[in-house]
């Protein structure tokens, strides 16, 4: 999370709060929060704020805040993600980051006891959680694999390693031929000093 | 964790062309050892933007690990897992950290700061262990990649044409590479008087601080004044800036001064090639030393392999004969 202070009020609330000090009472670790910037309150708006941190601290232990706080950290940021999943074009990657952030925004609505969220709210949660969790696999970070996906992904590793073979083979050939040997990088790269032309011309 | 960085002399000067080669054998006698690349610019496009010439691509094998910006994944679905996003607040863009499970061909765009670096090998450190190698396709122009924090190691591609620029900045880099480290008692007394700002030090003899710079070097006219003050007493510069040529032509004459540049690339600036090389007379060495692991060449023109610094073998992978010194 990045912290700044509204441009218009910097130099004042500088002078008037200790920069740094002040800034270090924030927990910044947390992702979703990309960036907060602060700025001054009129009276009544501050009293209400307070008068609501109030009420939040009292409900909670300091333990309990922490462990939310730890909690809300683990929620990675996924603004980015939002477009795309309008247009209906998620990306692999995609999945992984929107599983994350749902299996995490549940464990800390289990945490959360003192403020819970609406039931219909984690209605919702769990429904796209388990959606996920039927087309994804190894905690979101692969693709569900049918039988058939299976067997292509062995078909093509075994194609890939045959492939491989040949070239090996065909490379032999070459240098029993022509006594060049064909090194790493080949052959686009391949420079040939005047003797090596000659030995394969010859 | 080991993480080895390559840099080139110059573009096409084979980096790519062996950063392929050295991940390929260590793919084959790996012993299970997770290999991880990445890379500071953007690396393995069809074609130089630049140059408008063929690249090499980068292939990557199954089982390997990579980190890239999230766009290059995009024609890659179902040939790759994903274990980790690296995205904001710490990393300026969307970075996956992966492995692959098929051979894929691949766009490396890995981070490219120092703190996003060093906040990626920090994370995925634990998902690999302690005997992964990390290959970092790098770049001269990135200072913080010689930081021992960053790199373990580095490879180096040297490019050897007809073009006396370029001839010399090759041959920049191999003198670079001959750089001794500092002496442990010098190393020591700046390491004391190092604070995240210093760009500059002047140490007397006795290890005293006559002067401490926090301006970048090339424009610290304190720092002039100070060594003119230093001219005939033995002392100790130590400079976190570019040994510029105007920086290199001043200092030339210093017969008593020890300059310490604080990593190898501060010797190789842009302007390297143009400095007037003979009559430098202050003694030069490093803070962070350069572990070397391999040096390649590309030779367009004829390459002495006396060239090559004491104990280091120069390595031709694109012909048959290699140069070995």
């Amino acid at each position: 999370m990045k912290v700044e202070i509204l441009r218009q009020h910097r130099n004042a609330l500088h002078d008037e709060l200790d920069y740094d000090l002040y800034l270090s009472l924030f927990r910044k670790n947390q992702p979703l929060l990309c960036s907060v910037i602060l700025r001054p309150m009129d009276e009544d708006a501050a009293i209400n704020h307070y008068a609501e941190l109030a009420e939040m601290e009292d409900k909670l232990s300091p333990a309990e805040r922490e462990k939310n706080l730890e909690q809300s950290a683990a929620l990675p940021a996924i603004d980015h993600l939002f477009n795309p999943l309008k247009k209906e074009q998620l990306e692999q990657y995609h999945l992984f980051e929107l599983g994350n952030f749902l299996y995490n925004t549940k464990a800390l609505c289990e945490l959360e006891r003192s403020f819970p969220l609406d039931i219909k709210g984690g209605e919702s949660l769990d429904k796209m959680l388990h959606i996920l969790e039927q087309y994804t696999e190894k905690s979101f970070s692969n693709l569900r694999e049918t039988e058939q996906t299976k067997q292509t992904r062995i078909a093509l590793a075994e194609n890939e390693k045959s492939l491989e073979k040949a070239v090996k083979r065909y490379e032999k050939q070459i240098l029993e031929h022509t006594g060049l040997n064909m090194i790493y990088p080949w052959p686009r790269e391949l420079a040939l000093s005047g003797e090596q032309v000659e030995k394969s011309s010859s | 964790m080991k993480t080895y960085s390559f840099i080139g002399s110059d573009k096409n000067a084979g980096k790519t062309t062996a950063f392929n080669y050295i991940y390929r054998q260590l793919y084959q006698c790996r012993q299970a050892k997770p290999l991880c690349l990445s890379s500071i610019g953007i690396n393995g496009e069809d074609v130089d933007n630049w140059e408008g010439v063929k690249k090499p691509h980068i292939d990557l094998l199954a089982d390997s690990y990579f980190i890239t910006h999230a766009v290059h994944l995009a024609s890659h679905p179902g040939k790759y897992e994903t274990l980790l996003t690296l995205g904001r607040p710490l990393f300026s863009k969307n970075y996956i950290f992966g492995r692959s499970l098929l051979e894929m061909q691949v766009i490396l765009e890995g981070p490219n700061r120092g703190k996003e670096i060093k906040s990626a090998k920090h994370q995925i450190e634990p998902l690999l262990g302690d005997d992964a190698i990390f290959l970092i396709d790098g770049s001269i122009d990135r200072q913080f990649l010689a930081k021992p924090e960053i790199s373990d190691g580095f490879y180096f591609s040297l490019l050897f044409t007809k073009q006396s620029q370029q001839f010399q900045k090759s041959c920049d880099f191999l003198k670079m590479m001959s750089l001794t480290p500092c002496c442990k008692k010098t190393h020591k007394t700046i390491s004391k008087n190092l604070n995240a700002d210093t760009k500059s030090l002047v140490l007397a003899g006795s290890g005293q601080v006559l002067y401490r710079g926090e301006t970048i070097v090339s424009q610290d006219r304190e720092l002039i004044k100070e060594c003119e003050a230093i001219y005939n007493v033995p002392c100790v510069l130590y400079l976190k800036g570019a040994l510029t040529s105007s920086l290199y032509k001043f200092l030339a004459p210093f017969e008593q001064l020890q300059l310490v540049l604080d990593n190898f690339t501060l010797f190789l600036g842009t302007t390297a090639s143009k400095r007037q090389r003979p009559g430098f007379k202050p003694e030069i060495s490093l803070y962070h030393p350069v572990p070397v692991k391999n040096v390649f060449i590309k030779q367009e023109t004829h390459f002495d392999p006396l060239l090559m610094p004491p104990g280091l073998t120069a390595k031709n992978i694109f012909r048959e004969i290699h140069n070995e010194g």
